[in-house]
């Protein structure tokens, strides 16, 4: 009697420790690792547009010798004028804090649902429903950073160094004041180089803005995945997928990316969560697909 | 580009224009053209900031969510830990009835 009694307490153990200790661990480890990542995307994705859109209205600094100028020609120097100086600096500021909290309200998502799976490697046999009631915010997460990127592709998040151009623009109008022409035309010629120059770097900003974007959507795509099939993923498989996915997130930070490229086949993402009939129920029509 | 962005493409042109403005102007006009300054960045921030927020798919319900699946990940793991110490008892108590 005690002898089956003992074998028995050993099978359940053993059977009890197998459910524990199975491949659901690895999966857990898996999503996991996968939220992180998607976090950090996402907040390196907003942090650059967090400064997209403060360069986008900046001014560039006082410039000191022209004050000092402005200074010495003004007889008149009134309180006002003194006031109006020392307060310049705070010109754009309550707008500029205005814009961060909307990005702040986004980027906290991002965190919040990293968050929710600090413990998932320690509860991963009974938090299942909890990871498959995750799904929603993960498709949702995804969609809106291919969304993000496709407001910088339309220009509704333009990108523009707006101190730069208004240097450049204050410069060629100096450099038209020159009366010699030759001397006129040798530093308009040096300001057309410095326009493409500027050109090039903010096309360069607007397409690492963009694959930013398109990166946190990859890192998004990997953890519906592996939140949907939980159940029935292998670890080969997670591995394989996350290897795809690592893939096609160093083609987008890769030197010279394809940006229309790469924002078509995020478009094909978009558009199989729009056509499929699971997905799109669980975005619960909120977000308006064109 | 459609129109919110060919808006917004005009405000920011004009609002750079009035900065220049701005720069060039001696201190008195300064004081003068400040307000009109203030007045052009509101209002394209105001019009980016309504594009950003249309743009914006996740709302507070879902951080409310995100919250309680939380909490129930937790949960799990506090209830596995328990199962965990549970085996190992029995498997110690199995193994001293030999």
């Amino acid at each position: 009697m005690k002898k089956s009694v003992r074998i028995s307490a050993v099978v359940i153990c053993c059977a009890f420790a197998l459910l524990l200790q199975g491949c659901t661990r690895e999966k857990a480890e898996a999503i996991k690792v996968a939220a992180q990542t998607l976090r950090a995307e996402a907040v390196a994705a907003l942090d650059q547009l967090r400064s997209i859109l403060r360069g986008n209205t900046a001014m560039p600094p006082q410039d000191n010798d022209k004050l000092a100028e402005d200074l010495r020609q003004e007889e008149a120097f009134s309180i006002e004028m003194l006031e109006n100086l020392l307060t310049e600096g705070e010109i754009g500021a309550e707008e500029a804090a205005a814009t961060d909290a909307v990005l702040q309200r986004i980027e906290i998502h991002y965190v919040a649902f990293a968050e929710m799976f600090d413990e998932l490697e320690r509860g991963h046999f009974f938090a299942s429903d909890a990871v498959r009631a995750a799904e929603r915010h993960a498709v949702n997460l995804t969609v809106q950073m291919i969304t993000l990127a496709r407001m910088i592709e339309e220009k509704k998040i333009p990108v523009k160094l707006n101190a730069k151009r208004i240097l450049l623009v204050e410069q060629i109008q100096r450099h038209n004041t020159i009366p010699d022409e030759n001397l006129k035309r040798q530093h308009l010629k040096a300001a057309t180089q410095q326009l493409l120059a500027l050109a090039a770097e903010e096309r360069q900003l607007r397409e690492e803005a963009i694959m930013k974007c398109l990166k946190a959507a990859e890192a998004g795509r990997l953890l519906t995945r592996l939140i949907r099939e939980y159940r029935t993923l292998s670890a080969e498989e997670i591995l394989r997928l996350t290897q795809q996915s690592l893939g096609v997130a160093a083609q987008l930070s890769g030197q010279n990316p394809d940006v229309v490229g790469a924002l078509e086949r995020f478009k094909a993402v978009e558009t199989r969560i729009k056509e499929d009939p699971y997905w799109s129920q669980l975005l619960e029509k909120r977000f308006q697909f064109d | 580009m459609d129109n919110d962005a060919k808006m917004l493409e005009l405000l920011g042109s004009t609002l750079t224009n009035v900065q220049v403005e701005y720069r060039a102007a001696k201190l008195a006009e300064r004081t003068k053209l400040r307000p009109e300054l203030e007045k052009l960045l509101k209002r394209y921030a105001e019009f980016q900031l309504k594009l950003l927020e249309d743009g914006v798919i996740t709302t507070k319900a879902d951080l409310e969510e995100m919250e309680t699946i939380r909490e129930e990940i937790n949960a799990a793991a506090k209830k596995q830990k328990l199962a965990v110490a549970i085996v190992k008892t029995a498997a110690f108590v199995a193994s001293r009835l030999a």
